[in-house]
């Protein structure tokens, strides 16, 4: 039986290949929603698979504008919880070019969830600041903030 | 001394290394490398008294990694310590990557570096591989690597 971290790290290893090469059917399909994102200094909820292509979309726009040419998650550490339902693991991002780090490397806690035999992403918290690490949609979090000052203009 | 600082120092040690073997840039690469230099793998042994007899090794490694298209090949520190303050040994994980593709599993590796008039040097290198049985291919990872202990008398 395969561990908890051969689990999560085949997941994250699939997932950087699908938002490499801009497979957000396999993005999308491998979360469950609602899910969250958060960073440093922010967070996003994702509702349906389309915020999270349009999240992984932005996110991979992101990499090919600072000249990355790859994009490696590495699991750290993984543990089994929940009658083995879930896996909580802590895994390090490295965004490279050609054996430099074009970001400094980050860790992030991520939570999967057996839902029908399949591991689906259950949210990350991600240790790094949205402003070293554009992580979080620039245009969802725009959004995000427009909304959130519309809330405050109707309870004022 | 502080494991911390060796696990910080071979990583800065190996980043600049593996940046040295993707540019082929031999003359980089081998200002970290002091002879002789003991190279072990999971089925062979050998010593190189010079940067001459280890060039072979060398390009035939960058040219692997070059004709398959790797772009980058980072070595992670799992752990490291001062055996003295000026000798570090420690473990990494090295991964071979083509964008976001793992091009072969990644293997463990182990290596006991020493700092000379302000520069490390790597003596003495471990790796959970098989040298490939072609010129300029990958090697094979092991299925189960042991990496060999690398005793101070060694």
């Amino acid at each position: 039986m395969s561990t908890a971290a051969e689990l999560y790290q085949t997941w994250l290893d699939r997932m950087a290949e699908a938002i490499w090469w801009r497979e957000w059917d396999v993005v999308s399909g491998a979360m469950i929603y609602p899910h969250k994102m958060e960073t440093k200094d922010g967070e996003i909820a994702f509702h349906n698979p389309d915020d999270m292509v349009e999240a992984a979309t932005d996110f991979r726009e992101y990499l090919g504008r600072i000249g990355a040419n790859a994009y490696l998650r590495v699991c750290n550490s993984a543990d089994f919880a929940d009658e083995m339902q879930t896996i909580r693991g802590v895994h390090t991002t490295y965004i490279l070019r050609g054996g430099s780090y074009l970001v400094p490397p980050f860790s992030n806690q991520m939570t999967l969830t057996h839902v029908d035999g399949l591991w689906l992403g259950a949210g990350i918290r991600a240790a790094v600041s949205n402003h070293l690490c554009s992580i979080l949609s620039p245009n969802q979090l725009r959004r995000k903030q427009l909304a959130e000052g519309h809330d405050i203009i109707k309870e004022g | 001394m502080r494991d911390e600082d060796a696990k910080a120092l071979l990583q800065e040690f190996l980043d600049q290394g593996a940046a040295a073997i993707l540019a082929s840039d031999a003359d980089e690469f081998f200002k970290r490398v002091s002879f002789p230099h003991i190279l072990i793998t999971e089925d062979s042994e050998a010593v190189y008294h010079s940067a001459t007899e280890l060039r072979p090794q060398f390009f035939s490694v960058s040219r692997a990694l070059r004709g398959n298209g790797v772009t980058d090949y980072l070595r992670i520190v799992a752990s490291a310590v001062f055996e003295d303050e000026n000798t570090i040994l420690g473990d990494w994980v090295t991964h071979v990557i083509r964008h976001s593709h793992r091009l072969i599993p990644p293997y463990p590796a182990r290596a006991r570096i020493h700092c000379k008039d302000g520069l490390w040097k790597v003596s003495h290198a471990v790796y959970g591989i098989k040298f490939p049985p072609i010129a300029d291919c990958f090697p094979v990872v092991a299925d189960r690597p042991h990496l060999r202990d690398l005793n101070l008398m060694d």
